[in-house]
């Protein structure tokens, strides 16, 4: 359980970090659009936090078709929570931003240990 | 494709591709997303609509719940050929045993007595008679009452259309990563543009892998004649398929081909002789140690069978099954383990090792076996079936949109034309209409008496019975108090499901949550966040009215779109 919570943090960062690359959504998430450096970082951040939720997927079983399987279920509920909350949430999307981190590092302790 | 004859681009003849290639089928096509969906949780369904296996509750241990079993067939049927166990899972909370003459198959798909067994006291439990989650799942890719090949290629074309209806979508699509996120509420038709858009993007990898593995899993239906040709039967075509993974030393090949499959499994390859032999009673080894054995070398993997083939004599064999598969790129495979029956040692492995799939194999195996989610653990389960939520999302906000972008025209040239109306009614019908038949038909379940015969059938002529009732419903009322009724009606009816569940034999939620028996408890559970679903569309709608002011604002929308 810890293990899909995990994959499913990182790619909620992931998605909102190349959301934070994305004009219309600096202005929801920054209330102003970011130079271009800062975009190209927060899409290279965002495209790495999706690849670690795969390599997570990959080390924790040695099924590769499965984990496959499991990352890109987990992906689409990841994209659906991240756009929920660009449209309902739009001033709160740095408490989901939190949240992922959090559990990021509550289900990475729990593994770990 | 223009009425003037104008030149087009290819996203415009795509679009229209899209919208009149999915609208044909659309109704069927949701129906079977729907009943398609449903068909993850079967078992839990089925479960659920068998109220006299609610009070089994099952220990946590597999040595006591096979001790169970054991003590029960120890004590009928002692000189069994051979004995198989289900043992409880996640998804079904019952003991199933099956127990077969001395001279029958041990390993067949089909015969042997099954009796069904409470898991924590070994009482025989019997419940009535009703086709469960069968038929639902029958009815996604057979429908009903139809001969089964006309009907799996009606449904085969369906799929196809779907397929077209993918791809035209993707192209249609003018901004798919810059829109990626976006979801505006509140803006008519914008808005289930956006709904639409949202549902099929997020999950895009689901609706693929579900389309096209539903094709290939036609493919032998609609097309057998290149296996025919080759293969005495289809089964002999599978059973090769399966073989071509595992990699056996070649002299034992013809001994112990591979671990048994649950299904496509060759019924002449069995052992069935044995019982013919000279055999001298003896006691069976004590399981115990040999199911501590089994976890200890599948930590990941519960016992999802055992057989014992010969039981209490010299040559008793006992053989353990995994829960879940290989993996989904190996279709069909479990581990399994093989004991003596006697001294309890465990049998030397005979060297087989699992083959990496051909690309072309993998394929049909890994989207095969997802489609129909094989041998898959819970949570993968869950994904899939919420992506299936999300299809039909997808498919429903699909026929939505096309009746309100040709609101504002019809609204202007004052009546509403006859496609149009049929389509209202059709989209009333198909979309909440059948989450309705499904709720009858779980209610019929309860109140049809129990012992009636033939009740199965009955219960699914309730089904249709409730279906048809809505179609006329919808054919009489106004088309956006339909609406509310109709969401009012199954709103109501899912809610009271649960009650309904204990009043009428089931085990009440409260219990079955204490007790942690999900199968049940997240039936119902599901049932009550279905009803919030219909409750929420219930406001909904009835706050809609006041958007109809704005209505140039949505004109303009749909001239976006259309650019």
């Amino acid at each position: 359980m810890s293990w899909f919570i995990l994959v499913w943090a990182l790619c909620n960062l992931g998605f909102i970090a190349l959301a934070c690359s994305m004009s219309k959504h600096q202005k929801q998430i920054f209330k102003r659009e970011l130079d271009a450096q800062k975009t190209r970082l927060a899409s290279v951040i965002g495209w790495i936090l999706l690849t670690l939720g795969l390599i997570s997927c990959l080390i924790y079983q040695d099924s590769v078709s499965n984990m496959i399987s499991y990352w890109l279920g987990v992906l689409s509920f990841s994209a659906l929570a991240v756009g929920l909350s660009l449209s309902y949430f739009e001033n709160h999307i740095k408490i989901l931003a939190l949240a992922s981190v959090v559990f990021t590092v509550i289900s990475f302790a729990l593994i770990v240990i | 494709m223009r009425v003037d004859g104008k030149a087009e681009g290819p996203r415009q003849s795509m679009s229209w591709l899209h919208t009149w290639a999915s609208l044909i089928l659309g109704w069927l096509l949701y129906a079977i997303f729907v009943t398609g969906t449903l068909s993850f949780f079967q078992n839990e369904i089925t479960v659920w609509m068998k109220p006299e296996l609610h009070q089994s509750v099952p220990s946590q241990s597999q040595i006591q719940q096979s001790q169970v079993a054991l003590n029960y067939l120890q004590q009928h049927h002692p000189n069994a050929g051979s004995w198989s166990i289900q043992l409880p899972t996640s998804r079904q909370n019952t003991t199933v045993v099956n127990i077969r003459g001395a001279n029958e198959d041990p390993r067949a798909r089909r015969g042997g007595t099954r009796v069904i067994l409470d898991s924590a006291t070994g009482e025989v439990l019997e419940a009535r008679e009703t086709r469960g989650g069968g038929f639902l799942y029958r009815f996604h890719f057979e429908l009903y009452g139809l001969d089964r090949i006309w009907a799996r290629w009606i449904v085969g074309i369906a799929t196809l259309l779907m397929f077209v209806a993918i791809i035209s979508g993707i192209i249609t699509h003018k901004k798919i990563f810059k829109d990626f996120f976006t979801f505006r509420p509140g803006k008519g038709q914008r808005s289930w543009l956006d709904a639409h858009n949202a549902t099929a993007v997020f999950a895009l990898p689901f609706h693929l892998m579900i389309t096209f593995s539903g094709l290939l899993l036609l493919l032998f239906t609609l097309m057998p004649w290149g296996i025919e040709r080759v293969y005495e039967n289809r089964g002999a075509f599978l059973q090769e398929q399966r073989q071509a993974l595992i990699e056996t030393p070649k002299q034992e090949r013809s001994q112990r081909p591979a671990a048994p499959a649950e299904s496509e499994h060759d019924p002449q390859r069995g052992r069935g002789e044995r019982g013919q032999k000279q055999v001298q009673a003896a006691p069976l080894a004590d399981l115990a140690p040999i199911i501590a054995d089994a976890h200890k070398q599948w930590p990941n993997n519960p016992i999802g069978t055992i057989s014992i083939v010969a039981p209490n004599t010299t040559k008793a064999e006992i053989e353990l099954r995994a829960l879940h598969g290989e993996s989904v790129a190996h279709r069909n495979i479990y581990q399994s383990l093989s004991y003596n029956g006697v001294t309890g040692v465990e049998k030397p492995d005979d060297g087989s090792s699992l083959n990496n799939p051909s690309v072309p194999a993998a394929i049909y195996n890994v989207t095969t076996t997802l489609h129909e989610a094989r041998g898959v653990d819970l949570p993968l389960r869950w994904l899939l079936f919420l992506s299936g939520i999300l299809g039909t999302l997808m498919v429903a906000t699909g026929l939505l949109l096309w009746c309100v972008k040709r609101a504002p025209q019809q609204e202007k040239q004052g009546y509403k034309s006859l496609g149009y109306r049929t389509v209202e009614v059709l989209n009333i019908t198909a979309i909440i209409g059948l989450p309705i038949a499904c709720a009858v038909y779980f209610y019929a379940n309860r109140l049809i008496d129990a012992n009636l015969e033939k009740r199965s059938a009955l219960e699914i002529r309730c089904f249709f019975i409730a279906w048809g009732l809505v179609f006329i419903y919808a054919l009489i009322r106004k088309h956006r108090q339909a609406w509310l009724d109709m969401l009012a009606l199954a709103t109501l009816l899912f809610a009271a499901l649960p009650i309904f569940n204990f009043m009428t034999g089931g085990t009440p939620l409260w219990s079955s949550i204490s007790n942690g028996v999900w199968v049940i408890a997240s039936f119902d559970l599901a049932m009550w966040v279905l009803a919030l679903l219909f409750a929420f569309s219930f406001i909904k709608v009835k706050n809609h009215q006041a958007l109809s002011s704005k209505k140039p604002k949505a004109g303009k929308a749909a001239q976006e779109h259309d650019e």
